[in-house]
């Protein structure tokens, strides 16, 4: 709030109000990969180091469905197969009720195979048009993350379960460097966008304007403010999804049984709650949220490549244990808050712009010289944009070490 | 009976193979001379990361030895090349500049390609009293404190000079924001833009910082636009540029943008899209169709390798040129090529190639004017206008 005044009283509010409206959807971006690694460390007390990277797999479905490759290869095998197992192993998980584990594993099979064909059918072929459009592209992505999530419990963690905390984090952080290396191979490692035709025109068309008074505030200002359609769209779907988790989370009887794993694992089996099926519906629901808004993010700017999801990914942990690791609401809170603050970091770069820097050189506490000085040694505040977000969740965390909303003992999720 | 067949297929394939070299350089041998070859050393990343600019060193510097030897060789001795890989990395070219520079048969080296190749590889060659010609190291301290080392290229604070005078005197515009990354080539680009652009009397509007960990600029572009700029300068890579071309021309800012040759890559329309139309940039050589030895270079380069040449191939071309001209004026030694390239210091002593007229300061150093290009149509153009020679 005061740094909110601060920056208003300097600039004006249209100023405050642009670079708060340009930080909100990459925040929201952010608030929904943290909830994926909140969710997990909620029940299972595992930071999933890989969910980042299920985040740009997501954008990786998407690009490979909605592009042709330019030559085919044996990329086109290993994708496919890669689906297969995927659907196999989720089947597995769904059809856990059945009394014959052959009958489990033939139907599994059936799914898998099954999911392996369509997806040989939906793949685009080199030279050939895609066969399906952007949405229902992501749809498809959306699909297999999900499965992804499940299969990276049932095979990396289930088994490790009973062991020490420390062995399956070390298991996460392999799997998001196996990620990483799987997407090169096929991918490639440079930088990528959706094909301009394939992306719907609706997101790139005017920008909205939003306009109120002259002079909202004590500064002569323009009161206009410009939005572009994407991040509405990112925004609103962000305020939805995470609203309709909280509602899944408190009101469902599945909710009811995530909650129940959150708070004692052992006690919830006893009460008859499946729990490897509700920790492979946690995965599958951070790996959905992830999957939905990765190509949005894409259309925002970020480029493909197989190192975006460790950014992204530390960005969204960061954002997990600022709001307060293992609560959802808190997750969602911090990513704002990261988002919104590194928004604001480049607006120092301008310092001589402020009225108080030129009181402060009025008063001679800073020279020009000195602080131009400064910059060539230490750099511009915009280089540190992520720093500085960084800094303000070590702030945080060394006075409230729960973080923003996390609580001592109680409840988590 | 298959393993026979594949036996006998690849002997019959092999056999093709010499074949047809021999048929080459029978071709060549009927005009070509007789007597001891002169050696030239090529050292450039063949592999790595810098392959891509390697192979176009090594076919440019083939294609200038087929039309030497063609043409009768240098004062009647064929040209021959010792091609070595330092794969980019300092470590080889260091090994690779020994080798070199240890073997008495080789009078120069046209290499290496990357700035901390050439560092690596100088000291060997200023022991052994022979010249390296680096077509592509732009780093300032690549030819410092060695009498032997030269370049055919503009270095980095040179390049940053070049874009104040191109913005001030060439496009007329006053005033600047600087869009920089905080890297040493970001910095520097703009340190030595921002030294001639005080001397030019250009308003330096607004000066933003970014890391190359952040695909978000929109936030370092609203600042840019609250400093109502009439052109951008972006002091970086292509990969960031691209996003930023982007993200500014969502944001709705139309304002000019000019760049260095680190936004000197195909990559940056591919990832920039129509955003990236319209952005100067400088580079070290373009091919124009107008110009007839340009066209020419194009033409034969393509009939001889199927593939487009590209800058770094012309760089090296018009590099081994310059050194087989020195030995037929001078004379085939190591020490007779160095005193050539000393004497080429001013423009009346030019050498005059296909990249534009070429001489050395003391240092080594190559004042020639840096290109314009303009992004046209998703491809790189010469801009409508150009710097001037100095």
């Amino acid at each position: 709030m005061l740094f909110a005044l601060f920056i208003t009283l300097n600039k004006g509010l249209t100023t405050f109000l642009t670079y708060f409206l340009l930080g909100l959807p990459q925040g929201a971006v952010i608030a929904l990969i943290a909830v994926g690694y909140s969710m997990v460390y909620g029940i299972i007390q595992l930071i999933n180091f890989a969910h980042g990277e299920v985040f740009m797999l997501s954008t990786m479905w998407v690009l490979m469905l909605v592009k042709p490759p330019a030559n085919a290869g044996p990329s086109y095998y290993v994708i496919t197969a890669a689906v297969g197992i995927m659907f196999f192993c989720t089947a597995w998980v769904l059809f856990s009720r059945f009394p014959n584990r052959f009958l489990q594993g033939l139907a599994a099979l059936v799914i898998g195979v099954g999911a392996a064909l369509l997806n040989a059918w939906i793949m685009p072929k080199a030279g050939a048009e895609p066969r399906l459009g952007f949405f229902a592209a992501c749809a498809v992505a959306i699909a297999y993350s999900c499965c992804l999530g499940v299969t990276m419990d049932l095979v990396a963690y289930r088994p490790l379960r009973a062991s020490p905390r420390l062995i399956p984090l070390i298991t996460a952080i392999g799997l998001s460097i196996f990620f990483q290396n799987f997407a090169q191979s096929i991918w490639g490692s440079a930088n990528q966008y959706f094909p301009a035709k394939a992306t719907p025109e609706f997101f790139s068309g005017d920008r909205l304007q939003l306009s109120g008074p002259q002079g909202i505030f004590w500064r002569s200002e323009t009161a206009t403010l410009e939005v572009s359609r994407l991040d509405v769209v990112i925004v609103a779907l962000a305020l939805a999804l995470m609203t309709g988790l909280q509602l899944f989370v408190q009101k469902t009887r599945t909710g009811k049984a995530m909650r129940a794993c959150a708070q004692d694992r052992v006690t919830a089996s006893l009460m008859g709650i499946k729990v490897n099926n509700v920790v492979a519906l946690t995965f599958a629901l951070g790996a959905g949220l992830a999957a939905l808004v990765a190509p949005l993010y894409v259309l925002r700017g970020t480029p493909i490549s197989p190192q975006m999801g460790y950014l992204v990914g530390i960005l969204a942990f960061s954002s997990a244990v600022l709001g307060g690791i293992g609560n959802i609401t808190g997750a969602m809170l911090g990513g704002m808050v990261i988002g919104i603050i590194s928004a604001f970091v480049p607006l120092f770069d301008a310092l001589d712009t402020f009225a108080w820097f030129g009181a402060a050189e009025k008063a001679g506490w800073i020279t020009r010289a000195g602080y131009s000085q400064f910059v060539s040694w230490y750099g511009k505040p915009g280089q540190y944009q992520l720093g500085v977000a960084y800094a303000f969740m070590i702030l945080i965390i060394v006075f409230k070490p729960t973080g923003l909303l996390g609580k001592a003992s109680a409840k988590r999720a | 009976m298959t393993v026979q067949t594949n036996v006998f297929s690849r002997a019959f394939c092999a056999f093709g193979a010499f074949a047809s070299l021999a048929g080459i350089s029978q071709a060549q041998e009927k005009a070509a001379p007789k007597g001891d070859p002169i050696v030239i050393g090529i050292a450039a990343p063949m592999t790595g990361n810098s392959a891509e600019f390697g192979t176009q060193i090594g076919l440019g510097v083939a294609l200038a030895k087929a039309e030497i030897n063609a043409a009768g060789g240098i004062n009647g001795r064929p040209l021959e090349l010792k091609v070595e890989d330092d794969a980019g990395n300092p470590a080889d070219a260091q090994t690779v500049s020994t080798r070199l520079a240890s073997n008495p048969k080789v009078l120069a080296v046209v290499g290496h390609f990357n700035s901390s190749c050439s560092l690596a590889g100088k000291g060997a060659y200023s022991e052994a009293k022979m010249v390296m010609f680096s077509p592509a190291s732009t780093n300032v301290t690549v030819t410092k404190d060695s009498d032997y080392a030269f370049r055919n290229i503009f270095t980095d604070d040179f390049q940053g000079q070049s874009l104040a005078t191109y913005t001030g005197k060439v496009l007329g515009l006053k005033k600047v924001a600087i869009l920089y990354d905080n890297d040493d080539y970001g910095t520097g680009l703009k340190e030595s833009y921002k030294k001639k652009a005080a001397e030019l009397k250009l308003d330096i509007v607004s000066e933003t910082a970014y890391s190359k960990d952040n695909n978000d600029f929109r936030s370092q572009l609203e600042t840019v636009r609250a400093s109502n700029p009439e052109i951008i300068l972006i002091a970086g890579l292509y990969n960031q540029a691209a996003v930023i071309a982007k993200q500014a021309r969502e944001l709705g800012i139309k304002t000019q943008l000019i760049g260095g040759d680190g936004v000197f890559s195909p990559a940056y329309m591919e990832l920039g899209g129509k955003a990236a139309e319209g952005t100067f940039v400088t580079s070290p050589y373009l091919f124009d169709q107008k110009n007839e030895r340009s066209k020419k270079f194009y033409d034969d380069f393509k009939k001889m390798h199927n593939k487009e040449p590209d800058a770094w191939a012309a760089q090296s071309y018009d590099a081994l040129m310059l050194i087989v001209k020195a030995i037929k004026e001078k004379g085939a030694s190591r020490e007779a090529i160095h005193n050539y390239m000393k004497s080429v210091n001013s423009v009346a002593s030019a050498y005059d190639g296909l990249t534009g007229k070429t001489y050395f300061d003391s240092e080594g150093d190559c004042r020639k004017p840096v290109q314009v290009a303009v992004v046209k149509d998703g491809k790189f153009v010469l801009a409508d206008k150009q710097l001037s020679a100095e």
